[in-house]
């Protein structure tokens, strides 16, 4: 197959042609090209190293597997998201999942939510491990929403709650996350 | 909808550099092999008259040093004499020393092949040299524990360490890409 006809036109479609070919050597490139991206993708939704690991290898077998299936209609690296995305929630559930329930809406969660910003300077080091730190419900959707790119209809898609749920965890989320980072401050003086 | 609050806006400014972790070179290997889950099974006809050659050559010389002595001797089998024992003491030595190397190959080996069944024989011809082994060191501690024999014994044990590291390095280079095993094509980022 060669360049696609329609859609996106993806800067490493060269490299997609030849990898439809079974070359070795391409799979490889691309592997190079996306595979820091995935990695910390799944991490962030895993929490720990040897699942994102794991995610990381499956997907990456997937996507070569199912290439064919690949229609250029968006990125590639968002079509390997998505399968990225797919097999690190499968291998949470496999943990149980356990979404906290909502047990209210969200106008006075979000009023509270504004107030704080001020007193903090943010450090994307110091963000990333107050993310690492979340309880897992809160860090995927989180890092779904804000650095995946999905909405609160996709997440809530693929995590099985509903979008207000979505919305709601995310409020929590981004709470918890602000009072993790005041400790980190406070403890590194 | 809210407005996007600070740590919002600080987040995706920054995205990509949230990408801070970087994946375990090792994954591509394990992807290469489950896309080429055959890979080894090329390579086992080839190992296998490796092996049996390796067998006729060490039958032949334990056969050979058995007549030998046997004949020397007037067909009749000496006390080891006292000088012998030195002999004896520098073997058990030696064998200590490979004996605990070619386990530690065995055993990254074992991690290495786990749920191949291609190479199933690979067990069997190492248990059929261990079993000529014990067959020639038995011979050696009771009744000749001359240079020549412990040599013998010394070339067998490096003998099976020499094929487990061959296995190995056949494993090693089944992870890498097709191109780069050829040493035809150098990969370019």
């Amino acid at each position: 197959m060669n360049t696609l006809e329609t859609g996106y036109q993806n800067i490493h479609q060269p490299i997609i042609d030849r990898c439809l070919l079974g070359d070795r050597a391409a799979q490889y490139e691309l592997y190079k090209l996306y595979s820091k991206a995935m990695y910390n993708t799944a991490l962030r939704i895993t929490g720990n190293q040897m699942d994102a690991e794991d995610v990381l290898q499956e997907s990456f077998v997937n996507a070569f597997r199912k290439l064919k299936s690949y229609k250029g209609t968006a990125s590639f690296g968002s079509w390997l998201k998505r399968i990225v995305v797919n097999n690190a929630i499968n291998l949470v559930n496999k943990r149980r999942l356990e979404v906290e329930p909502l047990e209210s809406h969200g106008v006075e969660e979000e009023l509270v939510e504004q107030q704080n910003d001020r007193d903090l300077t943010y450090d994307v080091t110091m963000v990333n491990q107050g993310i690492m730190l979340l309880p897992e419900g809160y860090r995927m959707v989180l890092s779904l929403y804000l650095l995946e790119g999905y909405d609160h209809k996709e997440i809530g898609e693929v995590l099985g709650i509903t979008e207000s749920t979505s919305k709601s965890q995310f409020n929590r989320s981004k709470k918890k996350l602000r009072e993790i980072l005041k400790e980190e401050l406070k403890y590194a003086g | 909808m809210q407005d996007k609050d600070e740590l919002e806006q600080f987040v995706t400014a920054n995205k990509e550099q949230f990408d801070l972790a970087e994946p375990n070179d090792k994954i591509w290997g394990g992807i290469a092999n489950e896309l080429e889950p055959v890979a080894t099974k090329k390579d086992a006809p080839q190992m296998l008259w490796y092996w049996k050659a390796a067998v006729v050559v060490l039958l032949a010389a334990v056969t050979f040093l058995m007549v030998d002595k046997f004949t020397a001797s007037g067909g009749l089998i000496e006390e080891p004499l006292a000088e012998e024992m030195s002999q004896v003491d520098t073997f058990k030595d030696m064998e200590v020393f490979y004996t605990s190397i070619i386990n530690k190959k065995k055993e990254r080996l074992n991690e290495e092949l786990k749920g191949q069944e291609a190479l199933n024989y690979l067990e069997a011809d190492i248990a059929e040299l261990d079993k000529l082994y014990q067959e020639m060191r038995e011979f050696f501690l009771e009744n000749q524990s001359s240079p020549e024999v412990m040599d013998r014994l010394m070339h067998l044990l490096r003998q099976r360490l020499h094929l487990i590291n061959s296995q190995l390095d056949i494993l090693e280079k089944n992870k890498l890409p097709e191109e780069i095993k050829n040493n035809n094509v150098e990969l370019s980022m």
